[in-house]
């Protein structure tokens, strides 16, 4: 009996009533000691009850369809909302108009200074203003295409690595720990830490934490071996998705998401 | 042009879940809930899950025969849903006052006569459905295959299985994707953190 492992079907097939009596006072034994396993027999019950009221299921998934559907009686608010959109595309245009404008100014004038260093009086008194306060120059400024890049790298920070997005909230039904925080999905003002707390089942057992960005790559890793908590600074760090991996035994017990804004 | 239909046409609608009176329902009333959940303290998330609760909470009350309405349909709805959203204020207040949860006042009070109103089922029926939804769709069609009792056989040949036993071995698949999807949604530790611990019972 003690060699049993208990397997994904065990709770379909335990609150089907598929499982033979010797299975059924293991898993039920288990149960006892598992609130894990607990929780999740309980959702599965839930979730059977709710698929047999098929009458329900129907009407929801009809409900849910009306609520997509516009609303014919208030076709003003959707004059309104499309023209909205327009007036909001138009002036997005006209600004990124502007704004390639402006960088071919700043390139163009970059070569005629090139080709004409500082002769004119009106380009003396620039350039002395450029040494005395760079700073304020700079705030004065319209932005360049290194800024514009650095934007750029920081917008591709908060693209979601699809292998990780799959297995962001799986959680093992390990003996071993149990996680209380933090949430699945986490998101964050940069600076602000993140605490792992846990709880251990029976024995202690050494706790890897290892934190990987939106490109796969590893960002952080921790080992803690006695504590029941950890709090993980963010203080330095680019905002974006993050990764993180509990692990112990070289087991992944869960994986979750921190999204640093 | 839009028809009006009568109390009693939309109830037998309703009962017989047909599409279009589904529809006039969402649209007529709508409005007058929206209003009410904005005056207090509601958003247009709050509207829409009021009313999809609301909306299932009459269809079982027209369900129970006999069903006797005694004021218009549009009053009975609003009161329902006015109802439910006290139930909603009353545990939002809970949670932001860290209230305990083992010593929660039963929900009478506030409520109807009726079993089906109330909120923590309502909660978790909106949950187990929201997280379907985000299921993938061939995972979607086959446990509604399955719990619409159809064999294993039929249901692989209609999905395109290799056989029943891959039919199966999906089925555990996707129940347990689903099982996972729910106890790491935010909603659920809200609302459901307090059975996590307690004493579970198994209703049998």
């Amino acid at each position: 009996m003690n060699d049993m492992e208990i397997t994904n079907d065990w709770i379909d097939r335990y609150n089907e009533n598929e499982l033979n009596e010797e299975e059924k006072a293991f898993f039920i034994k288990r149960m006892e000691l598992n609130p894990l396993l607990r929780t999740e027999v309980l959702i599965d019950e839930c979730l059977n009850r709710l698929y047999q009221d098929e009458g329900t299921m129907d009407l929801m998934k009809k409900i849910h369809m009306a609520q997509q559907k516009p609303d014919r009686r208030d076709g003003r608010f959707s004059y309104l909302l499309i023209a909205a959109s327009l007036l909001y595309l138009i002036v997005l245009g006209v600004i990124l108009k502007m704004v390639v404008i402006d960088q071919e100014d700043i390139v163009a004038k970059g070569q005629s200074h090139r080709d004409e260093p500082g002769n004119s009086p009106a380009a003396k008194i620039v350039s002395e203003v450029f040494q005395k306060n760079p700073a304020a120059v700079k705030n004065l400024r319209p932005q360049t295409w290194n800024e514009n890049s650095h934007n750029l790298y920081l917008a591709m920070n908060y693209i979601p690595l699809p292998d990780y997005e799959l297995l962001v909230g799986s959680v093992t039904r390990s003996a071993r720990i149990e996680l209380r925080s933090p949430i699945a999905i986490l998101n964050i003002q940069q600076g602000i830490p993140v605490k792992f707390k846990w709880v251990y089942q029976d024995k202690k057992v050494p706790v890897n934490i290892v934190v990987y960005d939106n490109r796969g790559r590893r960002v952080f890793e921790t080992l803690i071996l006695l504590d029941d908590s950890y709090k993980l600074v963010t203080k330095y760090w680019p905002g974006g998705i993050y990764y993180w991996k509990i692990i112990t035994d070289e087991e992944m017990i869960c994986m979750g998401k921190i999204i640093l804004f | 042009m839009i028809l009006r239909y009568s109390d009693e046409v939309l109830i037998n609608g309703l009962r017989q879940r047909k599409q279009r009176h589904i529809d006039y329902l969402y649209q007529e009333f709508t409005p007058v809930v929206r209003h009410f959940v904005k005056q207090n303290s509601g958003n247009q998330c709050d509207v829409d899950d009021l009313v999809q609760d609301a909306m299932i909470v009459l269809y079982k009350r027209i369900l129970k025969q006999p069903f006797e309405l005694k004021c218009s349909l549009k009053t009975f709805f609003i009161s329902i849903c006015k109802n439910l959203w006290l139930q909603r204020l009353d545990n939002k207040y809970r949670l932001l006052f860290q209230a305990d949860f083992e010593v929660r006042e039963p929900q009478e009070a506030y409520s109807f006569e009726e079993a089906e109103i109330n909120e923590d089922n309502n909660v978790k029926r909106r949950l187990m459905y929201k997280n379907i939804q985000s299921l993938p769709v061939d995972c979607q069609h086959l446990l509604e295959l399955h719990f619409l009792k159809v064999p294993y056989k039929e249901i692989a040949k209609l999905l395109k299985f290799a056989d029943d036993l891959a039919v199966k071995a999906r089925k555990y698949h996707c129940k347990g994707l689903l099982r996972k999807k729910i106890m790491n949604d935010p909603e659920y530790y809200q609302y459901f953190e307090y059975e996590r611990y307690g004493n579970h019972k198994r209703l049998d």
